[in-house]
């Protein structure tokens, strides 16, 4: 059945409407990234009538060591998002399906550090990131972004853990596979719409943490990339074109990885009929 | 079951009292290692004994500043202190200050810092920084750089660092807007200035008084010329003064001339920007300070050339005269600094005659009375102005308490200004709620 081209036409306006407001910031952006010497913001005259070409880019890249904090990120978000993961599954498998004494208790006091506001964690963690002896190290960093890292996974999974039947793990158990297959060969493949929602969250939130990597990290040359873009925010002047071209050059891998896990999102109910009746 | 429940309270009980210890040990740490430096500085590593010492520097300067920093000052430092290695760390200004607590409450902050002037008195407050007034030579320094930009470190009869730099804001006119409503000098009086404000709006400009916003970094040099006043004169009183028929009627003209359309938008945060106005002809007048040159300046891919086109002045004189603000940033040692004696070397040279003139090259204005008066300074094509704007110029309240304050400042400008409030009201209740403060 097709639907009469009245009514798709205003839908499809409302559709293509939306699309360019959300779009419209971007564009002018990025627009922007390209004009040259920007110390207050262009008009939009100007934005428009721009020749698009890379030397901001160009000169964002050579400034305040921009490539080598790019490197410096992509180290550390990748491991603290690859491990933050995959102790968040185990944790929240953990959660989901043992009974063990305090499980409640545990979970909620997760849940209670998931209220408090960063900024009032900071002298805490870099105290005892202190006692350990890892200010300055990368480890430090990773020990704090995993650890506040696994438990929104494991709030976040648990319940999608719980919701998927136990008739597969029994269908395991038969077999005489142990809790580990259950949960490499059942629980992940499940639940890889979700996983990949928190790889996506995960990532972002560790490519743009900005105050906790500057309190921990001392040395200049292991500075991230927050701090680089942050640099271009100057006391008396910002060069608006240097901090946009900046930015897009930081946005670009949540972009790609956007792209990537893009399918996974969709897929939800893909379980369904595995379970007879 | 019940003895895991009664060991998991414990546990929560304890990881509670932990994170309530560690948050006040964040308030209390500094003013308990301002003890604890004072065994340093007679422990420490003397650069006498032949030791290499490595002190570190937090800095904001900008990219070009930071260049000569490296290439000029280290170097130099460095070569007639060879036992002293200077370690420099930019800082991003974004959360700077937050950052700041953060290090003296972890003890990892740096030995020495160059800080904004207004934040000395609340660091120095918290038990963060060396009271330098002790310090060998300090009385020498004191007797070669200029009284006001000194006295933004005082705090409890003692110094908490050394200006390293100062400045101040002048008037800005636009030469095609001048020339179009055809005045062909920077106004010297507030009756001249809004004389041609008014020129300047009927000819269609969006504003002429650059008021850059209602606080007091950017309204003070018009709210103190046109009489007015924040405190009395020893910074303890705001009743009576901030509220003072003067200050009154200063706020009152300041909203006369909003409501009439002659302050440029930027009062309320509008646009255009002061920067983007005034590059496209269309606001009369701005302030700034000596960065609007030379950062401008050294904008080679902009089509503005500041120097040919605007017209330097002083802050227009009202009935008090011509009163800017003073900025600016001093140079503080950590209390728990480990190597203070070493830290203190590098904030004396720094204030010396031959690295003030360096960094005056970028055209900031030196502490250091014979750098400042120095021919070559003077030559800087865009100094002289903020040279004599600066002896007139006047601090923000010198005071632990002024980040409060000027929120309650600032509220109470902006209220008038948006016509909230009657400026008496608002600066009446201003004034009030900072006599709360004053006393703390």
């Amino acid at each position: 059945m097709k639907t009469k081209w009245y009514i798709q036409l205003p839908v499809y306006a409302v559709i293509v409407l939306g699309a360019l407001a959300f779009l419209f910031p971007f564009v002018y952006m990025i627009m922007t990234s390209f004009i040259k010497g920007a110390y207050s913001l262009p008009r939009p005259k100007e934005v428009f009538s721009v020749i698009p070409d890379l030397y901001n880019y160009k000169l964002v890249w050579g400034k305040n060591n921009f490539a080598r904090y790019f490197l410096n990120s992509s180290v550390v978000t990748l491991v603290a998002m690859t491990c933050s993961l995959f102790l968040g599954c185990l944790t929240a498998y953990g959660f989901a399906r043992f009974a063990f004494p305090g499980k409640e208790f545990l979970f909620r006091t997760f849940l209670l550090t998931m209220m408090i506001p960063g900024v009032i964690n900071i002298i805490p963690q870099f105290l005892i990131i202190k006692s350990l002896g890892l200010v300055n190290t990368y480890w430090g960093l990773w020990l704090i972004y995993i650890g506040g890292g696994v438990v929104g996974s494991t709030f976040f999974l648990r319940g999608f853990f719980q919701s998927i039947p136990k008739e597969y793990e029994e269908s395991v158990l038969i077999d005489g596979g142990g809790n580990w297959r259950i949960f490499w060969n059942i629980y992940l493949p499940q639940s890889m719409p979700a996983i990949a929602t928190l790889a996506v969250l995960s990532f972002q939130g560790t490519w743009e943490e900005y105050f906790t990597a500057l309190v921990i990290i001392k040395d200049e040359a292991m500075r991230t990339l927050p701090i680089a873009l942050l640099m271009f925010n100057d006391k008396y002047a910002t060069n608006y074109s240097w901090i946009f071209a900046a930015s897009i050059i930081a946005l670009l891998p949540t972009v790609l990885l956007y792209i990537i896990f893009q399918k996974r999102f969709v897929q939800s109910g893909f379980n369904e009929g595995g379970v007879k009746g | 079951m019940k003895g895991y429940k009664s060991i998991a309270y414990g546990v929560l009980a304890a990881v509670m009292a932990f994170t309530v210890t560690a948050c006040s040990g964040g308030n209390n740490a500094p003013a308990n290692n301002g003890g604890n430096a004072q065994a340093n500085e007679n422990g420490s590593a003397g650069a006498s004994d032949g030791k290499k010492v490595t002190i570190e520097y937090w800095h904001t300067y900008s990219d070009q500043e930071e260049k000569v920093l490296t290439e000029e000052i280290k170097p130099l430092f460095e070569e007639q202190n060879p036992n002293i290695e200077l370690k420099l760390t930019r800082m991003p200004y974004e959360g700077l200050k937050e950052q700041v607590i953060a290090g003296v409450a972890g003890d990892a902050a740096p030995d020495l810092m160059r800080m904004d002037i207004i934040w000395v008195p609340e660091f120095a407050k918290m038990g963060a920084l060396q009271d330098v007034s002790q310090m060998d030579g300090f009385d020498e320094i004191k007797a070669n750089v200029f009284e006001a930009p000194m006295e933004t470190n005082a705090y409890n009869g003692g110094y908490y660092g050394v200006p390293v730099n100062t400045n101040t804001k002048i008037a800005i006119y636009n030469k095609a807007v001048m020339d179009e409503i055809g005045v062909t000098k920077a106004p010297e009086t507030v009756e001249e200035l809004e004389a041609a404000a008014k020129l300047a709006v009927a000819k269609g400009k969006p504003g002429a008084i650059g008021i850059g916003g209602a606080n007091v970094w950017a309204a003070a040099p018009y709210f103190w010329s046109l009489g007015g006043k924040l405190t009395n004169d020893d910074y303890t009183k705001a009743e009576g003064f901030l509220n003072s028929p003067e200050s009154v009627k200063a706020l009152e003209t300041i909203v006369r001339w909003t409501k009439e359309g002659l302050v440029t938008p930027t009062i309320l945060g509008g646009e255009p920007g002061a920067w983007d106005g005034m590059k496209n002809n269309e606001y009369m007048m701005i302030d700034d300070g000596p960065w609007f040159y030379s950062i401008l300046m050294n904008e080679a891919e902009s089509a503005f050339k500041p120097l040919e086109q605007t017209i330097r002045g002083l802050i227009p004189a009202g009935t008090a005269g011509s009163h800017s603000v003073v900025g600016g940033e001093d140079l503080v040692i950590f209390a728990n600094s480990k190597h203070p004696q070493e830290a203190w070397t590098f904030a004396k040279w720094m204030l010396g005659e031959e690295p003030q003139k360096i960094m005056s090259k970028l055209g900031m204005i030196p502490t250091n009375k014979t750098a400042a008066n120095d021919p070559a300074f003077m030559e800087t094509p865009f100094v002289a102005e903020y040279v004599k704007q600066l002896e007139t110029a006047l601090p923000r309240t010198p005071i632990p308490q002024y980040g409060e304050m000027e929120g309650i400042v600032n509220l109470a400008f902006e209220k008038a200004v948006r016509g909230e409030l009657e400026p008496k009201a608002a600066l009446d209740e201003a004034a009030k709620n900072i006599e709360a403060i004053l006393a703390q």
